[in-house]
C-alpha cells in the first residue's frame, strides 16, 4: 500500500510541478512572446467570455465530437471487414496504404473547394484523419481473435453474427480502444489545422488571427484552451476505455506491471 | 505451430534444388499482385466514369484521365519540384534534429526507473496535444521561413521517437544486463552490445511514426503560413481554380507520403532482420 502511494507520488510529481515551474520561470519574463503565466491566466479569463465560448469553442467541439464518432464507426466497421477477410485486406491494400499515407493537410484544399468552409468540411477532415488508427488496429485485433474460442463457439453452433458480436469484437476491444486513443490526437490536430486554414470560427482560427494581430496574450489563451480540449478528449476516451474493458482490466494491470 | 515453422525451410530447399519451382513461385507472386492491381484499376475507372457521366459534379471532380495528364505535365515543371524540395528539406533537417535529441534523451530517461516513472505520464500526455497549435507562438519567435517549419516539424514529430526510445531502455531484459555485468563487460561496451540492440526495434518503430508525423507538418506548415513548400503549391492550384492541377498535386502529396512510409518501413524491416523471426511468431 505504501509502495503504491510512493509510486503514485513519483508519477504525479512532474505534472504538478511543471505548471509551478512555468509560473516561477515566466514570472519575470521580459520577452514579449513568453509572457508570465499569471498574465496568460488573467488573459484566459478575459478572452473566454460566454460569447467567445459559444462562438469559438462550441463549433470546434461539435465538429471534433461528430468527426471522431464518424471516424470510430467507419474505423471499426472497416477494420472488422478487413480483419475477417484476408483476401479483401490484400486486395484493397494499395488503396488503403495510399490513403493512409496521405498527409491529411493535403486534403484541406480539396475539402475546402468541395464542401466550402465550415463545419461539414471540418467534420469530413477530422473523420478522415482519425479513422485510420482505429481501422488498422481494429483489423489487427480481429485477426488475432482467439482460435480456440472461435472453434469452441463454432462447435457449440453459435451462428456467425453472434460469434462476431460475442467472441471476435470483445476480443478486439483492447485494440479498438488503443486505436481510438491515438485517433484523439489526430482528430484534435486536424481540427486545429482545418480551423487555421479555412474557417472563420473555432479554436484554430482564434489563435491564428490573434497571432496575425500580434495579440500575444490572446494567442496563449487560445493555445491553453486547445490544450485543455485535447486533454479532456483524451481523458474521456481513457475513461470509456476503462469502462468498456472493465472485464479485462485485471489482465491488463498484470500486463502493465510486469 | 510446428508445421508453420517447418514450412519456410522446405521452401528454401526447393528454391535451391529446383529452378522450375522457383519460377512457379514467381508466377504465383505475380498473380498475388494481379488482384490488388486490378482493384486500383477498377477504382480509377470508377472515378473516370462517375465524373464523365456527371454522377458527381464534373466541375469539382475532374475525370481521372484529366488528373493524370495534369499530374504528368506538372511533374515536368519546376514549380512542383521547388515545393517538393522545400518540404523535403524541412523534413530531412527536422528529422535529423528529432533523431539527435529524441534518441539520447529518450534512452537517458528510460535508463533509470526513477526518471522513467517521473516522466512517462507527462510525455504520454504531451504527445496527445496537437503540436500544430504551437505554430502561432513559433511564428512570434521565428517569423515565417525555414526555421519556423523545421521547429514545427521537430516540436510535433519528436514525441513518438522520444517515447519509444524511453520504452526501449525501460524494457531491456534485466538478465541480459546482469549477464553482461557478470562477464565484466564495461559500461561503454554494454551500451553497444546490450542497450542499443535491445532498443533498436523500439527506435525503428518510433522513427517510422515520427517520420510520418513530421511529413504532415513539413507539408502543412507552408499551407498555413505560405512560403515555399508542397502545401503552398496546393494552395496555389486552389487559388487559380484549376481543379485538375489541385487533384494532381494532392496525388503527388499522397505518393510522397507513401514513398516516405514505405522507405521507413523497409528501413525498420532491415534494421530488425535479426529480430524478424520473433515478429513472425508474434503474428
Amino acid at each position: 500500500m505504501r509502495a503504491k502511494a510512493g509510486h503514485l507520488l513519483t508519477v504525479l510529481l512532474l505534472p504538478v510541478t511543471l505548471p509551478v515551474l512555468w509560473w516561477v520561470a515566466s514570472s519575470r519574463s521580459s520577452t514579449p512572446y513568453y509572457p508570465p503565466l499569471q498574465e496568460i491566466l488573467r488573459g484566459f479569463r478575459a478572452v473566454w467570455t460566454r460569447e467567445q465560448l459559444a462562438g469559438e469553442l462550441v463549433p470546434s467541439l461539435v465538429s471534433l465530437v461528430v468527426g471522431f464518432a464518424v471516424a470510430v464507426a467507419v474505423g471499426v466497421g472497416g477494420g472488422v471487414a478487413l480483419g475477417l477477410s484476408d483476401r479483401l485486406r490484400r486486395d484493397v491494400r494499395p488503396l488503403t496504404e495510399f490513403l493512409r499515407a496521405m498527409p491529411v493537410v493535403a486534403l484541406i484544399p480539396i475539402a475546402l473547394v468541395l464542401l466550402g468552409p465550415g463545419m461539414r468540411m471540418e467534420i469530413a477532415l477530422i473523420a478522415f484523419a482519425a479513422c485510420w488508427p482505429v481501422l488498422v488496429s481494429t483489423a489487427d485485433g480481429v485477426r488475432a481473435a482467439d482460435e480456440v474460442m472461435l472453434d469452441t463457439a463454432r462447435i457449440f453452433g453459435v451462428p456467425p453474427r453472434r460469434r462476431l458480436m460475442h467472441v471476435v469484437l470483445p476480443g478486439a476491444m483492447p485494440q479498438v480502444m488503443a486505436g481510438a486513443r491515438i485517433a484523439v490526437a489526430a482528430a484534435v490536430g486536424t481540427m486545429v489545422v482545418a480551423n487555421m486554414v479555412a474557417s472563420s470560427a473555432g479554436l484554430g482560427y482564434l489563435v491564428i488571427s490573434a497571432q496575425q494581430s500580434f495579440n500575444v496574450i490572446e494567442t496563449w489563451a487560445g493555445l491553453l484552451m486547445i490544450g485543455i480540449v485535447g486533454s479532456c478528449m483524451t481523458s474521456a476516451v481513457v475513461l470509456i476505455e476503462r469502462f468498456v474493458l472493465r472485464w479485462h482490466r485485471r489482465w491488463r494491470a498484470q500486463d502493465v506491471d510486469t | 505451430m510446428k508445421v508453420m515453422r517447418a514450412e519456410p525451410r522446405a521452401a528454401d530447399d526447393g528454391r535451391r534444388g529446383e529452378p522450375a519451382r522457383a519460377r512457379g513461385r514467381a508466377l504465383l507472386d505475380a498473380l498475388r499482385w494481379a488482384e490488388p492491381g486490378g482493384v486500383v484499376v477498377v477504382a480509377v475507372l470508377a472515378w473516370e466514369i462517375t465524373s464523365r457521366a456527371g454522377l458527381l459534379p464534373r466541375r469539382d471532380f475532374p475525370p481521372a484521365t484529366r488528373i493524370l495528364s495534369a499530374f504528368l505535365t506538372d511533374i515536368r515543371q519546376r514549380e512542383l519540384w521547388t515545393g517538393v524540395g522545400a518540404s523535403m528539406r524541412a523534413w530531412v533537417l527536422g528529422m535529423l534534429v528529432i533523431i539527435a535529441i529524441g534518441v539520447p534523451v529518450g534512452m537517458l530517461l528510460g535508463s533509470s526507473s526513477v526518471s522513467y516513472k517521473l516522466t512517462y505520464l507527462t510525455l504520454e500526455f504531451i504527445r496527445t496535444l496537437p503540436g500544430i497549435a504551437a505554430l502561432p507562438i513559433l511564428m512570434f519567435a521565428y517569423g515565417v521561413g525555414q526555421p519556423l517549419v523545421i521547429s514545427l516539424v521537430v516540436l510535433a514529430g519528436i514525441w513518438p521517437l522520444l517515447i519509444q526510445s524511453m520504452y526501449g531502455m525501460h524494457d531491456i531484459d534485466p538478465v541480459a544486463v546482469a549477464t553482461a555485468k557478470v562477464y565484466g563487460v564495461g559500461r561503454v561496451r554494454r551500451f553497444a552490445l546490450v542497450d542499443l540492440p535491445s532498443c533498436a526495434p523500439y527506435i525503428a518503430t518510433g522513427l517510422r511514426v515520427s517520420g510520418t508525423f513530421a511529413l504532415i507538418f513539413a507539408i502543412g506548415a507552408s499551407l498555413v503560413v505560405g512560403g515555399q513548400g508542397l502545401g503552398d503549391a496546393m494552395a496555389e492550384a486552389a487559388r487559380v481554380g484549376d481543379r485538375s492541377l489541385l487533384f494532381a498535386r494532392v496525388l503527388a502529396c499522397g505518393l510522397l507520403g507513401l514513398g516516405v512510409a514505405l522507405t521507413l518501413l523497409a528501413l525498420e524491416r532491415r534494421a530488425l532482420r535479426w529480430h524478424a523471426s520473433q515478429r513472425e511468431a508474434a503474428r
